[in-house]
């Protein structure tokens, strides 16, 4: 029997997670889901990942193709929300969860994990609730948009890569060192530079905010 | 550094950086705020999960069972590839040469070679797709191939019955994905290694058994081009994990037009004999007749001119700091065919640059 287009996401994985019942309708529910989200993922990782994904030495299409495979292999621990969503929330639920297995391999590929066996960042994905970001205002987020301006490049891509690995769970501005390695490559200076860029552009941003009336607590 | 910073500051630089696009949405809230879904898709991706798995063809029994979805898409390019050629070959032989165009930033036909470049030759010279003669046993112009060497998985269109093995003759080992026969969460993270001969300086090839082909669009090749002697006198493969041997296979591979044409089958044993996976081997055309090497790649373009081509592309390939007008792969009888046919004729000053390569210094070519 075909999968029938209605199905939640969630019923399209627990049929990918039950293959062993039915292979056909496991291949059908793959097909499904992968219609339904493939091009919001490919349109997420092709806008302005380049940086990202030249450090770990991807492609979008590699990490949308690898995103799909590890997300099916872990098909069988994703959870029905519990409460009643709209069609949109619930969808947005789905792809907040295709992101951060996209982001967490991102996060083992840039940490040349490729090679053995582990993929310690893709085994901390929670699957059963997206996190959720503390709520931000509005007016406080435009502003640190605008900051973000103000910043080199090279700061920005520091702020980039270390934000990456909050999202994936490290302490906020740790980076495991082969990534500060090749990010103090990248940018012809050390590593414990790298660790003094990311403080100087922090600054930058408190200043910037400072400047316009906002004040953040922590000294710098 | 966290002790530095704020910590609601930090959340939204993330947040700021994720509504840029720097990073990926992760949250519902940032999922929604992102619109993204009016892409085009590219070709590798539009269909990926559409596809009907294949069914592998092997030389031992029983096939091997569900390729992933990214092989599909590799053995999808395979096949269409083999029927483009097939095309090209029957199209070659019915009506004089029509010279199609390789790629797309290349004009190859149809334009005067340019009379100010040294490379320039009066009338392009014809550099057609290897014709298949009668004696041969296995692809899709062969018209002895019967049964399932009828059409090849591997897209060659023509194997000779004999000289496959000649002790000198180099192939490209390619392997497939893995399918584990128990595929346990820990498995996952196996390494898959591969040696080829049996002397002692041969080594251990390695990276992660199950590393999505995408990494290698074109499939998971080794690096360095292997010798029939080499491949007579054995390969080797095994699953590690964290060190620890889990599986592994052996075997004599003699290159045979069957296995040439089909693959083969690689079925991974534990110490204890039961089968932990299995996976298909190909041994792969890895010839190329190069055409022209210049430092400056632009310089390609010119002599490119001076070639006309027929049923094959001309490939432009990074090879150290040169960079290379080739086609290929070929087998080495193909390249072999090709080398004696584009140098008869061709002025010796435009003849100098073609020579032969198996391609070990090229970079993506595969």
């Amino acid at each position: 029997m075909p999968v029938p287009g209605s199905a939640t996401d969630a019923a399209l994985l627990r049929l990918v997670a039950d293959r062993g019942a039915s292979a056909v309708a496991a291949r059908e529910a793959e097909a499904e889901f992968y219609r339904r989200h493939v091009r919001y993922l490919f349109g997420v990782l092709s806008r302005k990942k380049g940086p990202l994904l030249s450090m770990a030495g991807l492609s979008a299409e590699d990490l949308v193709q690898e995103t799909f495979i590890r997300a099916f292999e872990r098909a069988h621990t994703f959870r029905e929300a519990t409460e009643r969503l709209s069609a949109e929330v619930d969808t947005a639920r789905t792809r907040a969860w295709l992101g951060r297995v996209a982001t967490h391999l991102l996060a083992d590929h840039m940490n040349r994990l490729r090679e053995v066996s582990a993929t310690p960042y893709l085994e901390r994905v929670r699957v059963d609730e997206p996190d959720e970001a503390p709520s931000s205002d509005s007016a406080g987020l435009a502003l640190v948009t605008e900051g973000l301006e103000v910043l080199s490049e090279r700061e920005r891509e520091i702020l980039r890569v270390t934000a990456l690995y909050g999202q994936v769970g490290d302490k906020r501005g740790r980076l495991p060192n082969a990534v500060s390695r090749d990010l103090a490559a990248r940018w012809g200076t050390t590593n414990e530079n790298i660790r003094a860029i990311r403080l100087r552009a922090m600054k930058k941003l408190k200043e910037f905010l400072s400047s316009r009336g906002v004040e953040t607590g922590g000294a710098s | 550094m966290t002790d530095d910073t704020d910590e609601s500051l930090d959340a939204l630089v993330t947040r700021s950086l994720v509504n840029r696009g720097d990073l990926i949405p992760t949250t519902v809230d940032e999922v929604l705020d992102a619109s993204a879904e009016d892409v085009e898709l590219p070709a590798s991706l539009a269909g990926l999960y559409d596809a009907p798995a294949p069914r592998a063809r092997t030389l031992e029994p029983g096939p091997v069972k569900g390729f992933r979805p990214v092989r599909v898409v590799a053995y999808a390019a395979v096949l269409l590839a083999s029927a483009a050629a097939v095309w090209a070959i029957v199209v070659a032989a019915r009506r004089p040469a029509e010279p199609i165009r390789g790629d797309a930033m290349v004009p190859v036909s149809a334009q005067p070679a340019l009379s100010t470049s040294a490379d320039a030759h009066a009338a392009p010279v014809p550099v057609s797709a290897p014709t298949c003669d009668a004696a041969c046993c296995a692809g899709a112009a062969c018209s002895a191939a019967k049964g399932e060497l009828a059409t090849c998985p591997t897209a060659r269109t023509c194997t000779p019955c004999t000289g496959v093995a000649d002790a000198e003759t180099r192939y490209r080992v390619r392997v497939g994905d893995i399918l584990l026969s128990d595929p346990q969460p820990a498995l996952q993270h196996l390494a898959l290694c591969i040696k080829v001969g049996a002397s002692p300086g041969a080594e251990w090839s390695c990276e992660p058994a199950r590393a999505p082909s995408s990494v290698r669009p074109h499939g998971r090749f080794l690096a360095t081009a292997s010798r029939a002697a080499d491949l007579t006198g054995g390969v080797a493969m095994e699953l590690r994990l964290e060190g620890t041997v889990r599986g592994r296979w052996w075997s004599i591979v003699e290159p045979s037009p069957r296995g040439l044409c089909l693959g083969y089958r690689v079925g991974f044993q534990n110490d204890r004999g039961e089968s932990v996976g299995t996976l298909s081997m190909f041994l792969e055309r890895t010839y190329w007749v190069e055409l022209a090497q210049r430092v400056d790649r632009s310089e390609l373009d010119a002599v490119a001119r001076s070639f006309s081509f027929d049923g094959l592309a001309p490939r432009f390939i990074a090879a150290g700091s040169r960079s290379v007008l080739a086609v290929g792969p070929l087998d080495r009888w193909e390249a072999e065919q090709l080398l004696d046919e584009v140098t008869r004729g061709t002025p010796p000053a435009l003849a100098a640059g073609f020579r032969i390569d198996v391609g070990d210094a090229y970079v993506d070519a595969r």
